[in-house]
């Protein structure tokens, strides 16, 4: 099938675009001119998102950061056009090199989504067809494109090659369930930018993905930028990838553009209330660690979608509120350096007071060994072949500590993490102990004393908590079962905790779905509790929140481990939050330790390769100083000879990595490493990054 | 629109005997008015003995929504139970038993009634226990699927962790976040039971010669279609037909309001 737009081939970018007919060069690829979209709630139109105003040039990147529900994709869609049936456009316009796509019919608007503009989602596994080969799937743009047919397979092998996909012969013949999460989302950027289109839209593209994956990609997807000249729409809850990534950056909040200008400026000298609270409730080195300061958090719940507000939609959780906030809605203020700010006192922003006591609470370390695991594994049988999630883990978590467990999806985080809980039983000759007394292995064998002793707060609250019961009804089962007592003593404990984890009794009698992200977590949490647990194993327990949630809770678990001298294993993809919250770091690796020592060590090195691999991939990170792991994660039912991080290790000596497996050895006192490089020639191989 | 018509009909199974115009049974004297088209005195007419055919519609409701909801109201419960029960234990439970749910769901529902009366004699009860019997695998089915989503979530992980009895889990923690499921799942089967019931009381089988009721209404009547006696036969008809469809679109109603 050959569209008219086809016969025209793929615009040129570097040179001027074709408009109607007339060539244009100097004007922006795309003008968002004020924006308002509606959703239809019930029988009304809500104004979901307005007032939004902003022009993205030729070859520029533009980030575009909030919080769920702030309206960021809502923005995205409508200038896809995707908006869903319940949405419209209310007002305003938008501009691709110049023409409206709101006036567009069907079939021109078809036409500039298969030329002009594309897309890349978040979830790449469900952006490509299940049942149909990769070949066939990037072809089919290419056919849409006007392509001829036989020219397709070679394209379709171009296109791959660019996105750096190894072995693109291979890969077109592979079904999307045959491919990693990184490799699909190749896939999925190769065909947007197929038609070297002039404008490419993404939408978190890379918050399903593994750090050291995310770092590759957003690496290509810079590349390709540079190459291609393409002009990018970025949208992402993270403020260290859009700062990163984009030259210029509007912050959202409830559906208005709060502030917009470039980057660097936004991030290094906010100068709106809101983009001061997001940046001060992230964790970063800089700040210090929990027994430095608390996280700045920012009070107050996101206004309901279509809420009327007068005044400033952020007048409700501002620190700097004024009464004129509460009447008159501040227009986008230009601020000198072509930036601007939706703020009656932009000036003010600098010295906006903390909202949280800056002092972290005391609390009393111990050395006293709470948990020992001891020579720990765990084979799981998958039809018929064994697969190592666990090999030999030997760990120690001591009374009151914050253990940080870390490494790349796969490397077996939660299933140790099970194994403790006793969800999963280890293999014969593994040891666990509580406090000297050996833990059964089986949940069904351990005393309620011990099952109270060893909790977990999961990383979903959405999943974690009964949709059906009350919130009360939550947290009394757990004490009723976990510490035992009369009905008012239950009940009077289940108040307590409710209390302890900052929650009023209005919400006592609340299911889960009329409370916010943040509260459910914090009922988890007191669920958690019940039983005054001398561990809690937290599983990623801020990953589904918005950073201004995650810093309160974060200083919650602060406040709880102060208070109760309870311990923590604290798995977390997020170093940055680990190297906050934890005093030690374990670095896991296919179901190996690699690397166990103080959070002070760990980070500040030098590092195990895969824990410099690791830090690297973080955002970020400074350019030219990161080593980029090569490849994928292996199958743990076959695991590489010698150093099972031989495979894709930076910083391979040679023949000893590829046949004999390095033990865990104390190589510091308190540090330990599974590597055959001494720590002083990793420190000279690490000592551009160091210094 | 789907419930109007269903509460209508549910009224009149409880109430019919006091809207009927006429007794529904029958009068002495009834047989001198045979077969009479629809006229004034007999909206619907008369049938073959004389009776009005409105008030045996009316109360005929009542035999065949007794019968029916009973009947899904068994295989409910039992489906449910078992659902529960193999969603939750998994592994080998659920592959025995699945098998065996897939092979009565193999076997033909009216056919399957039809055997099992003749062999326990056509009674109203064993309507019932063989609907219900032949229900239960189908909700069987639809209940453990549902139970398997739930089971991956992670409260269920949190009240293992807390050493929750299976029971505990199964009602409190599961059954409540399945009963929507499980309404759906009632309404959409008990307009199968309805169907089924008829079709049973027109083969002849559940019912008392002289209690009315649609099916065997129709059974006794159609030879009349011949010679143009149509009222008999039509009303029952469109009384079934009106029942169904009416069950169904309440059935659509919850199961769009659920989702």
């Amino acid at each position: 099938m050959t569209g008219p737009i086809g016969m025209n081939g793929p615009i040129e970018v570097n040179g001027p675009i074709e408009v109607n007919g007339t060539k244009v060069s100097s004007a922006p690829v795309l003008e968002v001119e004020n924006l308002a979209i509606d959703y239809k709630i019930g029988t009304d139109w809500k104004t979901a998102v307005r007032d939004i105003n902003f022009t993205i040039e030729r070859g520029q990147t533009f980030g575009l950061v909030g919080e769920s529900g702030c309206g960021k994709s809502t923005v995205a869609m409508a200038i896809m056009h995707y908006l869903p049936r319940n949405g419209r456009i209310g007002k305003g316009s938008i501009r691709l090199a110049g023409k409206d796509l709101t006036r567009l019919s069907g079939k021109e608007l078809r036409q500039v989504r298969v030329n002009q503009i594309s897309m890349v989602y978040q979830d790449p596994s469900s952006a490509l067809n299940p049942s149909l080969r990769i070949g066939q799937q990037v072809a089919d743009v290419f056919d849409l494109m006007g392509v001829p047919r036989e020219e397709q397979p070679r394209r379709v092998i171009e296109i791959m090659e660019k996105v750096q996909i190894a072995d693109p012969a291979r890969v077109v013949r592979r079904y999307p369930h045959q491919l990693s999460g990184g490799m699909l989302q190749r896939v999925v950027i190769a065909m947007a930018i197929a038609s070297q289109p002039a404008l490419l839209v993404l939408d978190e593209p890379t918050t399903s993905l593994d750090a050291t994956v995310e770092a590759e990609v957003l690496d290509l997807v810079a590349k390709l930028r540079d190459e291609i000249g393409t002009s990018v729409l970025f949208i992402s809850h993270s403020l260290a990838v859009i700062r990163k990534m984009c030259d210029r950056t509007a912050v959202l909040y409830a559906g208005r553009m709060m502030a917009e200008g470039p980057t660097e400026a936004i991030f290094t000298n906010p100068r709106h209330p809101y983009t001061v609270g997001l940046l001060r409730s992230l964790p970063t080195p800089d700040k210090g660690g929990r027994d430095v300061t608390t996280l700045d958090t920012i009070p107050g719940f996101l206004p309901p979608l279509g809420a009327h507000i007068v005044g400033c939609v952020y007048a409700d959780r501002c620190p700097i509120v004024e009464d004129i906030c509460r009447e008159v809605e501040p227009d986008l203020n230009p601020l000198p350096g072509d930036r601007v700010s939706r703020c009656h006192f932009p000036d003010r922003a600098p010295d906006i007071p903390r909202t949280v006591a800056p002092d972290p609470p005391l609390r009393h370390r111990s050395n006293e060994t709470l948990i020992q695991i001891s020579h720990t594994s765990k084979t799981f049988m998958q039809e018929g072949q064994p697969v190592y999630a666990l090999t030999d883990i030997d760990l120690e978590i001591r009374v009151g500590e914050t253990v940080g467990l870390v490494g790349e999806s796969g490397s077996g985080k939660s299933t140790l993490a099970k194994v403790l809980l006793g969800i999963h039983a280890p293999d014969h000759g593994s040891v666990v102990t509580l406090s000297g007394v050996e833990l059964a292995t089986e949940l069904k064998a351990r005393d309620q004393k011990s099952i109270g002793a060893v909790q977990m707060v999961f990383q979903n609250p959405d999943s974690a908590l009964n949709r059906r019961h009350s919130v009360r009804r939550i947290i009394s089962r757990a004490v009723t079962l976990l510490r035992g007592g009369g009905r008012k003593q239950v009940d009077s404990r289940t108040k307590d905790l409710l209390q302890e984890v900052r929650m009023g009794m209005q919400y006592f009698n609340l299911k889960p779905r009329q409370l916010s992200g943040g509260l459910k977590q914090r009922v988890a949490i007191a669920r958690a509790f019940a039983g005054s647990p001398a561990l809690v194993v937290c599983d990623e327990p801020t990953s589904a929140l918005d950073v201004s949630v995650q810093a309160a809770i974060i200083n919650l678990l602060s406040e709880l481990q102060a208070d109760e001298d309870v311990a923590y294993l604290f798995i977390s993809h997020d170093l940055n939050v680990v190297r906050y919250i934890a005093d030690r770091v374990a670095v896991m690796y296919l179901g190996r330790l690699m690397e166990v020592g103080t959070a002070d060590r760990i980070f500040g090195g030098p590092h195990h390769p895969y824990t410099e691999a690791l830090l690297s991939a973080s955002p970020d990170m400074e350019e030219g100083t990161r080593i980029r792991l090569q490849g994928e994660i292996p199958a743990a039912s076959n695991p590489p000879p010698g150093c099972v991080f031989q495979t894709r290790c930076p910083r391979k000596i040679g023949e000893i990595c590829e046949t004999v497996e390095p033990v865990l050895e104390e190589a510091e006192p308190g540090y330990f490493k599974r590597c055959h490089i001494p720590v002083a020639e990793l420190r000279e191989m690490q000592l551009v990054r160091l210094a | 629109m789907g419930a109007t018509i269903t509460l209508m009909w549910i009224f009149f199974a409880v109430f019919g005997d006091l809207v009927a115009p006429y007794n529904p049974l029958g009068s002495p004297t009834d047989v001198l008015n045979r077969l009479q088209p629809p006229s004034a005195e007999h909206w619907f007419g008369t049938d073959e003995l004389g009776r009005d055919v409105l008030s045996r519609v009316i109360v005929g409701a009542r035999q065949v929504l007794t019968v029916a909801i009973a009947a899904t109201v068994l295989g409910t419960i039992a489906g449910t139970a078992i659902g529960l029960l193999v969603g939750y234990l998994g592994g080998f439970v659920d592959d025995v038993i699945g098998r065996i749910l897939d092979a009565f769901l193999s076997i033909p529902l009216v056919i399957t009634g039809m055997i099992a009366l003749t062999a326990l004699g056509p009674n109203t009860v064993g309507v019932i226990v063989v609907i219900g019997l032949v229900f239960t695998p189908i909700i069987a089915k639809t209940v453990r699927a549902a139970v398997l989503s739930e089971r991956q979530l992670d409260y269920v992980t949190a009240a293992q962790l807390r050493k929750e009895n299976p029971f505990y889990i199964l009602f409190v923690e599961i059954l409540p976040n399945v009963t929507s499921v499980i309404i759906v799942e009632f309404t959409v089967r008990s307009g199968y039971a309805i169907f089924t019931v008829l079709s049973l009381s027109f083969l002849g089988f559940g019912v008392e010669p002289s209690v009315p009721d649609w099916g065997s209404a129709i059974q006794q009547h159609y030879g009349f279609l011949t010679a143009n006696i149509w009222w008999p036969v039509l009303f029952p008809a469109l009384a079934i037909a009106s029942l169904v469809v009416g069950v169904n679109l309440v059935a659509d109603a919850i199961s769009q309001a659920s989702e």
